[in-house]
């Protein structure tokens, strides 16, 4: 049976394909569109799920989209009930989309099944949008049985809710309704402190570091009301997000002393102290709500979901600190994760399937499940024309590793695309964690930002206790853990002075251990260990680095300029090696040389291409 | 050269050939005439409906022998119809809003509800999870509510 699940119309619309249960291919459209955080509908995403599993025309057997949409939309009105006559611009802004698009998606799932080729009565389900989420975190989880966790914005009502996973069985415990949203309380702080909702999150996050908790008393008695149990409500007093176009109101300003900071100013200590508060409540409030659903479920393994999820901080906090003793999280924990947690619900919860988890691999196979274009890459220099050397075996790790241990930048186009957030050596930039000079040109040259957020380290699995205080795997990136005290580094009293720099890129700079590229502020890393079952090519390629310079880890970060999404094909690739100053380029089994490759005009101002984040 | 095959699967995304400018031209026209015309009828004026006729001659002219014109023409329209077509949302929706959401806000403040549940800090309830009835039936995964 071959289930086709659609997330769309919020933000990272994405398609999957299950068959049989199996995960063939997941992908987001922001890929294929070439628009970061596209939320159109994924027509291409579709397109290529159906192509990865041939699907013909008659061989779809049913859709799933990841939320109740007619649920939504009574949430939208109910919020105009509760705040009109405020509420009229945001009012102006919804109505519009929703009458065009969002009330009629069957109809728009059955238009782009029939350009598709595949004929479009199937059967149409809507499983609830966090329950989606949920399904997503349990299904492919390497447990038989598990609590579950998912924390977001906003879905029709729920924000968070309390799961149990049992076989195929899932059933949702309880929920905290809208307004009352970690989620929304986390994005109104990145807005406050002048970040881009739905994608600074990160910073934030990258932030904290630098900061001290120093408003958290704050947050408490004036913000966030929150129980033993992890439930909690907010003071809608502060937030303007029901009603206006803005996440905060004045009253937030006066709380904080002064308004917002405005978008690409400089950072202050207000803001850092911000970041650092926020963080601390939020992973308060997350091992609060893992505490009680251990005590309500009894279970020993975790799975989580939901943008709160992709907050690696916590993530590592809660594995330490927290009451399970496994932890597992949906790599695609956003929105985009949905459309595979859709289909999954209805193969296993709606069809009643049996589900038998291994209790040691998760079936998400590394997040690995877009296209691949490794068979194609020959074709595609001969007729561009662009010269590149072909490496045979196991020639490939040791001459790619050989460029990266001589402080070459390098992109890596290789295997399946990843589902989700991160880039994980499908599509990355590779590079050495031993150089002191690595971050800041990776940063300036190749990803034309300055950060204050360090790079994140891909290790091999077997080696990552020798570098982290860590012994567990991370395939996903998606847990934060110290960096192991023998390999920090003494500070100078010139870096003690850099390290109270107003500017914070140059205080990441400070090399503060021997693998100064991946070592945040207070010396933590987020971790990616790779096994060689999982993806042969990129553990290969670390222990060749590892053989050559013993250290067996290198810097891994997305493979994109910033704003722009994550390439796919490599033409994104080529077209992105050549208007930065990468050194190499892999392609499939193919090296390329930026100096062999032939004068790259641009017509355009790329970097208008993409609206920065 | 086609190298990425997920963007060849199935039919190409139907092509819309543009109608041609003259066909374009004269069915404006015509539609124009009529209009014109029917306005002449009911109210018996020929000022109106003169400038009309005048438009739709300037436009079947434009389309058959000066483009310039005629893409004058059909740029004004699209930027007519777009405020044309903002006027009536704003013109239907802002009452809309106003009455049926201010309103339904009394109700609600009268009656003492409140569908958000803002009470703050709320100190009297030890718990904020809300239980979660099970799903009724398999069927309930049909609906878009
Ligand atoms: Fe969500």
């Amino acid at each position: 049976m071959n289930i086709l699940g659609i997330s769309a119309f919020y933000h990272d619309s994405a398609a999957a394909l299950i068959r049989d249960g199996k995960i063939i291919a997941a992908a987001q459209e922001e890929r294929f569109s070439r628009k970061k955080h596209d939320e159109r509908f994924p027509f291409h995403a579709v397109r290529y799920c159906l192509h990865e599993g041939k699907i013909g025309p008659d061989d779809l057997d049913a859709v799933a989209f990841y939320d109740k949409p007619i649920q939504k939309f009574e949430r939208l009105l109910q919020t105009y009930f509760a705040t009109a006559p405020r509420g009229l611009k945001s009012f102006m802004m919804a109505m519009p989309i929703w009458i065009r698009e969002k009330l009629w998606i069957p109809l728009e799932i059955e238009n782009s099944l029939e350009q598709c080729g595949v004929k479009p009565e199937r059967e149409l389900y809507f499983p609830e949008h966090h329950e989606s989420h949920a399904a997503s975190a349990f299904y492919p989880s390497p447990y038989q049985t598990s609590a579950i966790l998912t924390v977001d914005g906003v879905g029709e009502w729920a924000t968070s809710t309390l799961g149990h996973g049992q076989g195929h069985d899932l059933k949702i415990i309880s929920d905290l309704h809208f307004p009352h949203s970690l989620g929304l309380l986390y994005s109104a702080f990145t807005y406050f402190t002048g970040f881009k909702v739905n994608s600074g999150e990160y910073k934030l996050m990258g932030l904290a570091p630098y900061g001290e908790p120093r408003y958290v008393k704050q947050i408490y008695d004036h913000l966030i009301s929150v129980r033993e149990d992890g439930s909690f409500k907010l003071n809608m007093e502060y937030f303007n997000y029901m009603a206006g176009l803005t996440m905060t109101n004045d009253k937030f300003g006066e709380l904080f002393g002064g308004p917002a900071r405005k978008s690409e100013t400089d950072i202050g200590q207000r803001e850092m102290d911000l970041a650092r508060s926020i963080q601390v409540v939020t992973e308060e409030i997350v091992l609060k709500m893992a505490r009680h659903l251990h005590k309500i479920t009894g279970e020993k393994n975790l799975c989580m979901a939901g943008g709160v999820a992709l907050n690696c901080v916590a993530n590592g906090r809660l594995l330490r600190e927290g009451p399970f003793e496994n932890v597992w999280i949906q790599p695609a924990a956003g929105d985009a994760g949905g459309a595979l947690g859709a289909a999954l619900t209805v193969w296993y919860h709606v069809k009643g399937n049996p589900r038998q988890a291994n209790g040691v691999k998760d079936s998400m196979q590394g997040s690995y499940l877009g296209p691949n274009f490794d068979d194609e890459v020959e074709a595609f220099l001969k007729a561009k024309g662009y010269p590149a050397k072909k490496l045979a075996g196991g020639e490939w790790a040791t001459t790619i590793a050989k460029v990266m241990a001589e402080e070459n930048v390098v992109g890596l186009v290789q295997g399946r695309m990843e589902f989700g957030p991160r880039a994980l050596g499908g599509r990355s930039i590779v590079g050495d964690p031993r150089s002191e000079k690595m971050q800041s040109v990776m940063n300036l040259k190749i990803k034309y930002r300055e950060s204050f957020r360090p790079f994140a380290p891909s290790c091999c699995r077997d080696k990552v206790s020798e570098y982290f205080e860590h012994d567990r795997e991370s395939p996903y990136m998606l847990l934060v853990a110290p960096v192991r005290k023998d390999l920090w580094t003494n500070l100078t009293d010139e870096q003690k002075r850099i390290m109270k720099d107003p500017d914070l890129c140059k205080r990441v700079n400070v090399a503060r251990s021997t693998l100064p590229a991946i070592t945040h502020v207070d010396y933590s890393a987020r971790i990616q260990t790779v096994e060689r079952d999982v993806n042969q090519k990129y553990y290969d390629l670390i222990k060749a680095f590892g053989d050559l310079t013993g250290v067996y880890c290198i810097i891994n970060t997305s493979f994109n300029v910033r704003g722009e999404p994550i390439v796919c094909t490599p033409e994104d690739a080529y077209r992105c090696f050549m208007r930065t100053e990468m050194d190499y380029l892999v392609l499939g089994d193919f090296l390329l040389s930026k100096k062999d490759q032939p004068e790259w005009a641009d017509k355009v101002d790329w970097r208008k291409d993409y609206v920065l984040d | 050269m086609n190298t990425w095959p997920w963007k060849a699967l199935g039919p190409a995304l139907p092509e819309r050939k543009p109608m041609p400018m003259r066909v374009k031209a004269t069915i404006q026209a015509v539609v124009m005439g009529l209009v014109g015309f029917a306005v002449y009828k009911i109210w018996g004026h020929l000022i109106g409906p003169a400038i009309v006729w005048s438009l739709a001659l300037l436009v079947l002219i434009g389309g058959w022998l000066v483009p310039s014109i005629f893409h004058g023409f059909e740029k004004f329209g699209a930027k007519l119809a777009f405020w044309v077509a903002s006027g009536l949302t704003w013109g239907l929706l802002v009452p809309f809003f106003y009455i049926t959401f201010t309103f339904g806000r009394l109700v609600l403040v009268v009656r003492g509800l409140d569908p958000m549940d803002r009470a703050f800090p709320d100190a009297g309830r030890d718990t904020f999870w809300t239980p979660r009835p099970p799903v009724p039936s398999m069927d309930q995964y049909r609906k878009q509510h």
